[in-house]
């Protein structure tokens, strides 16, 4: 994939995002260099190499299928998961290899926690389902240190105030944006750097989606955040940077603001203007 | 970036919507140029009705701004455009204020048309006038032409076209200074002319202000208030790039 800049010069591959904003070097949170992914015979990811800038928010689009979401399952190793999978190039977290042998995946999932598109809480107590995997992790032990995390994590999350006089509740018993945001208070919980979110509204109803854009919003002053969405006003609205994926590579990649208003590309356009296909 | 085109959407409604939009803006167009045609046409022969006519027809450039106004909005409402729709309606926005304005530019020249209709008057002024108006209403075609045509060359041509007018409107001015000096009953008459030159020159710089438009939507660009040398590079330089771009993969 070759793209080039408006004075005419090439660039080899998009990875890092060209911008119009003022030139402010953020520091790279996570590096993909040359990402290729295969199920079975079937090859999702031709090579993608991309920056995921610290404390921003980046927005992976593009139409079903185009591998944005495996790239984002790729970033904590969530594909290990799936049968027949073949993964090949590397993925830096604080400029560690993810995929290398020594690597907890349990632990290195801590770091980097995962949203995803249905809220899944577990089935038990609000209160569990925050305090389940720092004890699991045994991040904390005693009582009160539990009691404080998990309000802290609750508050982080926006739903402190809603859920503080029923912590015992069954989680599932809660409204689908609140058990959304349970969900991102529990992978808050462990205390990760990186948040991936895999369309966490496509569930939700426009108010639920507004507070978990807040959300969203306020959580990437402390942490990383890469997001797939299917919603382009979404991206629009709460991301930094946008990717634009297409067949398998990243087309575009740029701050939200030119993406959404002047793109580069002919295929970028198209998708965004709805002229796809 | 790769050249705007309006069709092609998945939606065909919204193909027919952002096309309707941008018809509207083109019989706006045609209209302002009628207006402006009548108008110089008025002060030149000194017809008053004629002058009227334009002032009354003012009326109608006004109700098609707010109905274009209007679509502008809904579409902005309904639709959420991105990328090159979004420039086009910003753009469309744009384009038929300054189109209103010089409506009413045309509007004003009527007025003074009317004033001066009893006015015995020096033919020369009045030529020279005719030729502004001229190259006015030419400007107002091209960069409406430049507009249907998604031509970002054609609209910074029409930049390069005000200066000619400018030039012309010093030349009026300094001969309307020689008559009020030769013979100072003539001032009130002058002064009229000078309003009615004013807003000759005016609309002018409206329609350089269109062309900017056009540029900002054709090429996702912002040239205005960089002067027209400027705006000509960054034009070649996107020109450039686009003729480089290789074919989609």
């Amino acid at each position: 994939m070759r793209t080039r800049d408006l004075t005419g010069d090439t660039a080899e591959v998009v990875r890092t995002p060209t911008t119009e904003r003022s030139p402010v070097r953020q520091a790279t949170k996570m590096q993909v260099n040359d990402l290729a992914v295969w199920y079975g015979e079937t090859q999702a990811l031709h090579g993608v190499s991309m920056d995921v800038l610290e404390n921003e928010v980046t927005a992976l689009i593009g139409p079903s299928g185009c591998g944005k979401s495996t790239f984002l399952r790729c970033l904590n190793r969530m594909n290990d998961l799936i049968q027949d999978v073949r993964i090949e190039g590397e993925v830096t977290f604080d400029g560690d290899n993810i995929y290398a042998p020594h690597v907890d995946v349990v632990e290195l999932r801590a770091h980097i926690g995962m949203v995803f598109q249905k809220p899944n809480p577990f089935p038990k107590s609000i209160y569990e389902n925050i305090a389940y995997a720092p004890k699991i992790l045994g991040q904390v032990r005693k009582r009160t240190d539990m009691d404080e995390l998990v309000e802290h994590s609750l508050k982080r999350a926006g739903l402190w105030d809603e859920v503080k006089d029923r912590l015992q509740a069954p989680g599932l018993t809660l409204s689908g944006g609140q058990q959304q945001r349970l969900c991102i208070a529990r992978a808050i919980a462990v205390n990760p750097s990186v948040l991936l979110m895999d369309e966490p509204c496509s569930a939700l109803d426009p108010v639920a989606t507004a507070t978990v854009e807040q959300l969203i919003d306020e959580l990437k002053d402390n942490y990383t955040i890469v997001i797939v969405t299917h919603n382009l006003q979404q991206a629009a609205r709460v991301a930094g940077y946008t990717a634009f994926f297409h067949l398998g590579e990243i087309v575009e990649f740029s701050d939200t603001d030119s993406l959404f208003t002047h793109p580069r590309e002919k295929k970028t356009e198209d998708y965004i203007t709805g002229r796809y296909g | 970036m790769e050249k705007v085109g309006l069709e092609k959407h998945t939606s065909k409604q919204f193909d027919a919507d952002l096309e309707d939009v941008r018809e509207l803006v083109l019989s706006m167009g045609g209209l302002v140029e009628q207006q402006i045609a009548d108008a110089v046409r008025a002060l030149v022969d000194g017809d008053g009705g004629l002058g009227e006519d334009v002032v009354r027809g003012d009326t109608e450039v006004n109700r098609m701004e707010i109905e274009i106004d209007e679509e502008c909005t809904r579409i902005l409402a309904r639709r959420a455009p991105q990328a090159g729709d979004l420039r086009l309606v910003i753009a469309i926005a744009k384009t038929i204020t300054d189109l209103e304005r010089i409506g009413d530019e045309a509007e004003k020249i009527g007025r003074m048309a009317t004033h001066l209709a009893s006015y015995e008057r020096p033919k020369s002024a009045f030529r020279q006038i005719e030729t502004l108006g001229r190259h006015v209403r030419e400007m107002v075609r091209d960069v409406l032409d430049a507009f249907a045509r998604l031509d970002s060359e054609s609209a910074v041509h029409v930049a390069r076209n005000d200066e000619e007018v400018d030039r012309e409107y010093e030349g009026i001015v300094r001969q309307c200074i020689t008559y009020m000096m030769e013979d100072p009953r003539t001032i009130r008459h002058m002064l009229d002319v000078l309003w009615a030159v004013k807003a000759l020159e005016r609309i002018g710089d409206h329609s350089t202000n269109i062309g900017e438009y056009v540029v900002y939507f054709v090429e996702g660009k912002d040239v205005r208030h960089i002067g027209l040398e400027a705006m000509e590079k960054e034009l070649a330089k996107s020109t450039r790039t686009r003729d480089r771009t290789p074919e989609a993969d």
